[in-house]
């Protein structure tokens, strides 16, 4: 039987310092994607994964184990992410288009210029009509939409993170998620 | 007979179950509603669809990376201090146990079975022996240094009553002090890095 993530972090504090390797496997995958959303970039997902398992684990003493280890780390990660596209967005300030007020902003064009896992021309054209799609929700749908889509978080864990009831949480996916459906209408036919 | 529910609900259902999150009554009742009205598997099948095109825009890790990750991982904080209390905590169990194994050995060439037992008890008490006169010896050691210093001058002894009195108001001043709040960035269950 796989350890829990709460029993691999007590490994860990216990001095087994390699655990943390499985806690790096365990979530790298969802955690690159997240901010791969965020961020827009690859490469900057990446960087900025790793960044946040090094901060985990410099904080891992703190981490108190009744909660969730998942919840944690997006948090930190979304907070890391919010941090870096504001520093991007001092950068890049007076290229940027007009800011539509919901939170981070869209200051780099679409699609991303970065290699992406779709090797035919659909391929990539399916990719950018979703990330566009994702780009032009409304923030607060936006958020839920990555953390359950990339990060792959369960609903209660959501809720817990974004200290949201567990209703308001399944509401805005849905609604978030029937946008999405109509922007995309082409690739869902039969 | 089921309860009507407008689209929106049924909408609702069918995404829910693209997205795995249905009990097993919920399906159950979404199968019923789904064969009363054979129009809305299309719906069904778009929003099967939508799940499996977000599932399908999800990128490939680079290779390597939890290696790189830990192989550039900086030393935490906290795992100085895991070291320095593992080390004294590890020589005293290392100490005690070579004693153990020592007098067990010996014990067990007289007493048999028993030695190992009687061999454990002979270092508890042994140690125990220690400690008090450990104690007694630095008690009688600072009873003779303070007596030489109350013998010396009077002066001595007026500046070690108000060294005492100090002492006693400093440990009033403690147990007076408030509690401190637990930290805010607590109250949602995590503890911020």
């Amino acid at each position: 039987m796989q350890p829990t993530d709460e029993e691999l972090v007590a490994s860990v504090l216990a001095g087994q310092r390699s655990r943390f390797t499985d806690l790096v496997e365990r979530y790298q995958g969802r955690l690159v994607n997240y901010l791969f959303r965020m961020l827009r970039n690859e490469q900057d997902a990446h960087d900025l994964a790793q960044e946040v398992f090094f901060k985990i684990y410099g904080a891992l003493d703190r981490f108190d184990d009744r909660y969730r280890f998942s919840t944690w780390l997006f948090r930190v990660a979304q907070n890391a992410a919010i941090d870096r596209i504001r520093k991007r967005r001092l950068k890049v300030v007076s290229l940027s288009r007009p800011d539509d007020g919901e939170g981070d902003g869209g200051d780099w064009d679409l699609p991303s210029s970065d290699p992406t896992p779709y090797q035919d021309a659909r391929n990539v054209e399916r990719g950018a009509a979703i990330q566009q799609a994702i780009d032009e929700l409304p923030w607060e749908y936006r958020e839920l939409i990555m953390l359950r889509h990339y990060g792959e978080l369960s609903y209660d864990e959501i809720a817990t993170l974004k200290s949201m009831p567990l209703g308001t949480v399944k509401n805005k996916l849905f609604r978030g998620r029937q946008m999405l459906k109509e922007k995309l209408s082409d690739y869902l036919t039969d | 007979m089921m309860k009507p529910i407008d689209d929106d609900a049924l909408h609702r259902l069918l995404d829910l179950d693209a997205d795995g999150a249905l009990g097993p009554g919920e399906q159950a009742e979404l199968a019923a509603r789904l064969a009363a009205r054979p129009a809305l598997a299309a719906e069904g099948r778009a929003w099967a669809g939508l799940h499996v095109l977000l599932r399908e825009s999800r990128i490939a890790v680079r290779p390597g990376f939890a290696r790189q990750v830990m192989e550039q991982l900086p030393a935490a904080p906290w795992e100085n201090r895991l070291a320095g209390w593992h080390l004294p905590v590890a020589l005293v169990t290392g100490l005690a146990a070579a004693a153990i194994l020592l007098l067990g050995s010996a014990r067990t060439l007289e007493h048999g079975a028993l030695g190992t037992v009687l061999a454990v008890a002979d270092f508890f008490q042994a140690a125990f022996l220690a400690g008090a006169g450990l104690i007694g010896a630095s008690w009688r050691g600072a009873g003779m240094a303070l007596e030489e210093l109350i013998a010396t001058s009077e002066l001595n002894l007026w500046a070690l009553a108000a060294g005492v009195l100090l002492i006693n108001a400093l440990f009033a001043l403690l147990l007076r002090r408030p509690r401190a709040r637990p930290a805010a960035a607590e109250s949602d269950g995590r503890r911020r890095p």
